[in-house]
């Protein structure tokens, strides 16, 4: 992808973040979208003759933040996952109050899986018996949005039962186009910062960078709660502070150094 | 390593006080592509296998010709690999961007190549 192949198409003021107001905005552009899958006359210069030219939009490039802005979609709290959407199984964390995608992963296992019945190593006593979360068709998220209000100027309008047991924000504008509830892929979900952010929380946590860990006092204190895995809970000292003790996953400041050498 | 491989890490490390800090994307991606598994090679073994492992996978994903069996096994793996993950670390560590690289198989086995459907062209200018 070289620059003469990039073209940039609209230029949205600042200052303040849009979130799903941006349709507004994208209006002009999906006109001349719906325009050019019907079709206009071009001029072919290496055959010197005109020809109709149509034009599909495949899908857009985005991370995570315009993910939430663009398919209306919202991509915060406990229904953050658009492909999983009402078949999460986050919850917040007792101490942390954060969002935890923790013990979620076993359900996407074959049903024979020893993990799935493990009730030692994930959380305590729990055996996972359902399966993974379905996909749905493009006309079943259809279905689902038809209805939703569209973005106007007047600006957004809150819809019941947000990040209740959806998290939609919005029809999206580019359900305008024709051929949007034939289209499998419609956003990416952007691998580039998918993978930045885990390894910023691998390095971190390994290289138990301060303040940046996600394994502080509040975190023990979860793991005492949901896991069974004692080595690694607070201990109390003798004058009241609690102590906590290393863990496996992290280096010492020794290493540490070792590993910037 | 070959020339414009990678930008110079050497200027992120600070070696008195042993950080690592003001790493790019880029950074990131050639960290977890090929230092990974010798800089963490002192953590134990069931540890550092996991980890490695997350790391071949997103080295696939990256792969410029993929198959439609290569990424199907992806799918396998990519919930095991997870798993193992959260033997290791606490709850708080798990949120939503540790939970992503389960779709990503799914999403390139529709789209095709990351290249085409990553941001580095754009986050450029």
């Amino acid at each position: 992808m070289s620059k003469p192949y990039m073209f940039l198409t609209c230029l949205i003021p600042g200052p303040s973040n849009l979130k799903a107001c941006i349709d507004v905005f994208l209006e002009p552009l999906i006109d001349d979208l719906k325009k050019l899958w019907s079709g206009v006359l071009t001029y072919d210069i290496s055959k010197r003759q005109n020809f109709i030219m149509r034009v599909n939009l495949m899908w857009t490039i985005n991370d995570i933040l315009a993910y939430g802005m663009l398919p209306g979609w919202g991509t915060h709290g406990k229904l953050a996952c658009p492909h999983c959407m009402e078949h999460h199984k986050s919850f917040t964390l007792n101490y942390g109050y954060k969002t935890c995608w923790f013990d979620s992963h076993q359900r996407f296992l074959p049903i024979d899986h020893p993990f799935r019945r493990n009730v030692k190593a994930f959380r305590k006593g729990e055996v996972e018996t359902d399966g993974p979360p379905l996909r749905l068709t493009p006309m079943q998220v259809w279905r689902r949005v038809k209805d939703l209000p569209k973005i106007t100027e007047s600006g957004t309008k809150r819809i019941d039962g947000y990040g209740e047991w959806h998290n939609w924000t919005k029809r999206s504008i580019f359900w305008d186009l024709p051929y949007w509830k034939h289209n499998l892929l419609r956003h990416n979900l952007d691998v580039m910062h998918t993978e930045k952010n885990f390894f910023d929380n691998i390095f971190n946590i390994v290289m138990n960078v301060v303040r940046k860990a996600k394994d502080n006092d509040k975190a023990r204190k979860d793991l005492a709660l949901y896991c069974r895995r004692r080595d690694l809970e607070l201990k109390a000292q003798g004058n009241g502070k609690m102590v906590k003790p290393k863990a496996n996953f992290t280096l010492s400041t020794t290493e540490v150094k070792q590993v910037c050498c | 390593m070959p020339d414009g491989y990678s930008s110079n890490l050497a200027r992120c490390v600070d070696v008195e006080k042993g950080r690592i800090h003001g790493m790019k994307s880029h950074d990131c991606h050639v960290f977890m592509e090929t230092f990974l598994p010798i800089a963490f090679s002192s953590l134990p073994i069931h540890v550092l296998n996991p980890l490695i492992e997350i790391n071949h996978f997103f080295k696939d994903m990256y792969s410029t010709s993929l198959n439609r069996e290569s990424l199907l096994r992806m799918e396998e793996n990519i919930p095991i690999i997870i798993c193992k993950h959260e033997r290791i670390f606490p709850p708080a560590f798990f949120d939503s961007m540790e939970h992503l690289p389960i779709h990503l198989p799914y999403e390139a086995l529709l789209g095709g190549q990351v290249q085409y459907r990553w941001m580095y062209p754009f986050e450029r200018w």
